[in-house]
């Protein structure tokens, strides 16, 4: 089989499973079924991460047992190991009483440690647990529709799959599937899903520089950044335009999509997102500065909220 | 007379390393370059071959020594080569990213870690290093080891061709109600056989409620497999999936001859042997694109994107289940690349690697 027949076999089964999807044939339902229950059996920090997990695991192998198995199925072996196990028990105590207790010492070091952490946490809205839980429903994004003409255009002509984070409602998504863009979401909050299952749209739960993390580079054929542009704190952006210049294919187009800061903002989101919209020079700023070219801004405020699209290409076409 | 002798912590001749440990013994004898194994621990079917390595002080002080280290978990055998003045060469077989064994067995994250230091610590040591593929070889580079040179791992696939343990062949194929999938490979997070089981829950769910699917090898971490297998029954999939753990070479025949797809979703590999073993029985590869499994499988694998969904791998199995053409194209691919990572043929670009090596050292 040489390459461009294996490469076409996979385009083929890829957009067999786009069909699929778009029939209603794909359970994703299912699939997240498939993770919570793995995820059910898995040990603590296995799955996601969690430094309280970790702790309890360090702490439980910070207890050293002093007494080794003896059992042996050849004769003999096993009155032997008990004999050295009796032998040897002043000597191994007296060694494993100060390794548990240097054990215990360093967990729960790393608990004080850990709390303090905490604390720092707290006090700034970007790492505060109980912000960063309160996920905004999808209902309070801004309408991205009065932008989907422009979106479909920039990204009709481009090869390969464009990834629209964070894609809410789907209504992107379909948009494009219906121009026959081969696209995909992926949104952290749980209200995407259902939308996305009622759509038939492929959607991932899960954070936009998680995922970006995650994709190998050069794989994207184009993506659309709306949502968390105006949700992420500054530092993160700065990472998801780095990130995207990564995933993104040379000649692969970026559109930024946000409300403007100058309109009128979402109250919600206002008051409790870690990070504020941007202002459109600023993402120009930033795509310009990780190499993007023919940055183009354009802006709309013929329905409030005003919002505004800021679209690059990146460089090396 | 030059000589080029190797070192590892444990030669055992079923595992990969120390199939390619004496292939590449093999290799070098047979151009008259003298070439012993020195090992700390070996398997009793190789002790003819072996020498324990205290006893290699014997050449390390000749001018045309050198000696190759096997590098891949922490030893105390690589603190010793370290320590040794003849000229060395390391032989990197990848180390796999702790992460994936954190939670599941830290004693297993802790050799992991020891040895990425290792390898750090034996670069500027080295002559020069050689590693089983581009992506290992990227992990030297990174490491510092300059130059450096892949050499595939040389293990011949095709030995156990024909090689079937009839009586559980005759059980498998008359229990058969679907597809049936294998994956061979230890029982490891970095595998990633939940994934695997995920993605055949789905193929069952999606296409075909009669397939099965064995996952074949020991394991790694016992806390994995314990999960595993909760899983499995959680999921009501006992009649359907079977952890076989290990098995013998007539075993594994039975299981590649019954099976009509090998399917790997393993997020980490250094070369990944078992899809040229799969290949070499005539059975497809359906595979996830990660790490260094591209470069194995090449163009005769079904393929799918390392991020995506498992509905694909699930819809690339089907593909390869239902379409007689596909099939048969994959299988006729595959035993090109079998032939393509030969040992025959490896074995000659090791030679050059060598010699050039030595060329540059002379």
């Amino acid at each position: 089989m040489p390459d461009a027949d294996a490469a076409s076999l996979m385009a083929d089964i890829e957009r067999e499973v786009r069909e699929r999807r778009r029939a209603g044939q794909i359970d994703d339902e299912y699939e997240r079924e498939l993770d919570r229950i793995f995820d059910a059996v898995a040990p603590p920090g296995a799955v996601g991460s969690g430094l309280g997990a970790a702790l309890m695991r360090a702490e439980r192998a910070a207890v050293i047992d002093p007494v080794g198995p003896v059992a042996s199925r050849i004769p003999g072996v096993a009155l032997l190991r008990r004999a050295l196990r009796k032998l040897m028990a002043f000597y191994v105590e007296h060694v494993v009483r100060q390794v548990t207790a240097f054990g215990v010492m360093v967990v729960r070091a790393m608990r004080l440690l850990g709390e303090r952490v905490d604390a720092v946490e707290a006090r700034s809205p970007v790492t505060d647990p109980r912000l960063v839980n309160l996920a905004l429903p999808v209902a309070s994004d801004f309408d991205v529709a009065p932008w989907f003409d422009l979106v479909v255009k920039t990204l009709a002509p481009v090869s390969g799959r464009v990834l629209h984070a964070e894609c809410g409602n789907g209504a992107l998504l379909v948009a494009l599937h219906d121009a026959g863009i081969d696209a995909y979401g992926i949104d952290p909050r749980p209200d995407a899903a259902a939308f996305a299952d009622e759509r038939r749209v492929e959607v991932r739960n899960a954070a936009v520089i998680d995922h970006l993390r995650a994709v190998p580079a050069g794989a994207l054929g184009g993506m659309v950044v709306s949502g968390c542009a105006e949700r992420l704190a500054t530092g993160d952006i700065v990472e998801l335009v780095d990130r995207a210049a990564r995933v993104l294919a040379p000649g692969a187009p970026l559109v930024v999509l946000s409300r403007d800061p100058k309109g009128d903002l979402d109250p919600i989101a206002a008051d409790l997102a870690p990070g504020r919209p941007l202002h459109p020079p600023t993402w120009a700023f930033l795509l310009a500065r990780r190499g993007f070219e023919l940055i183009e801004t354009r802006t709309s405020d013929k329905r409030a909220p005003a919002s505004y699209a800021v679209a690059g290409v990146r460089a090396g076409s | 007379m030059t000589r080029v002798d190797q070192l590892l912590p444990r030669l055992a001749g079923r595992d990969a390393v120390g199939a390619h440990t004496l292939a590449v013994q093999d290799a070098l004898r047979a151009t008259g370059i003298e070439s012993d194994v020195f090992a700390a621990e070996w398997d009793a079917d190789v002790a003819g071959r072996v020498r324990t390595f205290d006893e290699y002080s014997d050449y390390s002080d000749a001018d045309d020594a050198w000696l190759m280290y096997h590098a891949s978990v922490g030893s105390h055998v690589g603190g010793w080569f370290a320590e040794r003045t003849v000229r060395k060469l390391v032989d990197y077989h990848n180390v796999t990213p702790h992460e994936f064994f954190d939670a599941w067995a830290p004693e297993i994250s802790g050799l992991l870690v020891s040895g990425r230091h290792q390898l750090e610590d034996l670069a500027p040591l080295a002559r020069a290093g050689l590693a089983d593929s581009h992506f290992n070889e990227l992990d030297m580079r990174t490491a510092g080891f300059a130059p450096t040179a892949v050499v595939p791992i040389m293990v011949d696939v095709r030995r156990s061709v024909g090689v079937v343990d009839e009586q559980l062949l005759d059980g498998l194929g008359a229990t058969k109600r679907g597809a049936d999938w294998v994956f061979v490979g230890r029982v490891a997070p970095n595998k990633a056989q939940h994934e695997l089981i995920k993605a055949f829950a789905l193929y069952r769910h999606s296409f075909d409620p009669g397939a099965r699917l064995w996952v074949v090898g020991g394991e790694s971490s016992a806390l994995y497999r314990a999960a595993l297998d909760r899983f499995v029954t959680d999921l009501d999939l006992a009649n359907a999936v079977v952890l076989t753990g290990s098995v013998s070479d007539a075993e594994l025949g039975a299981y590649y001859e019954a099976a009509d797809m090998f399917v790997c979703v393993s997020r980490h590999e250094g070369f990944c042997v078992p899809v040229l073993e799969a290949m070499a029985h005539s059975v497809p590869v359906v595979a996830l694109a990660s790490t260094a499994v591209p470069e194995t499988v090449g163009d005769a694998a079904a393929l799918v994107p390392e991020n995506a969904p498992l509905h694909e791998v699930a819809a690339a199995v089907w593909r390869v289940a239902s379409d007689a053409p596909t099939r048969r194209a994959l299988i006729e691919a595959g035993h090109r690349r079998v032939e393509h990572f030969s040992v025959e043929r490896s074995s000659q670009v090791l030679l050059d690697a060598i010699s050039t090596i030595l060329g540059r050292n002379a």
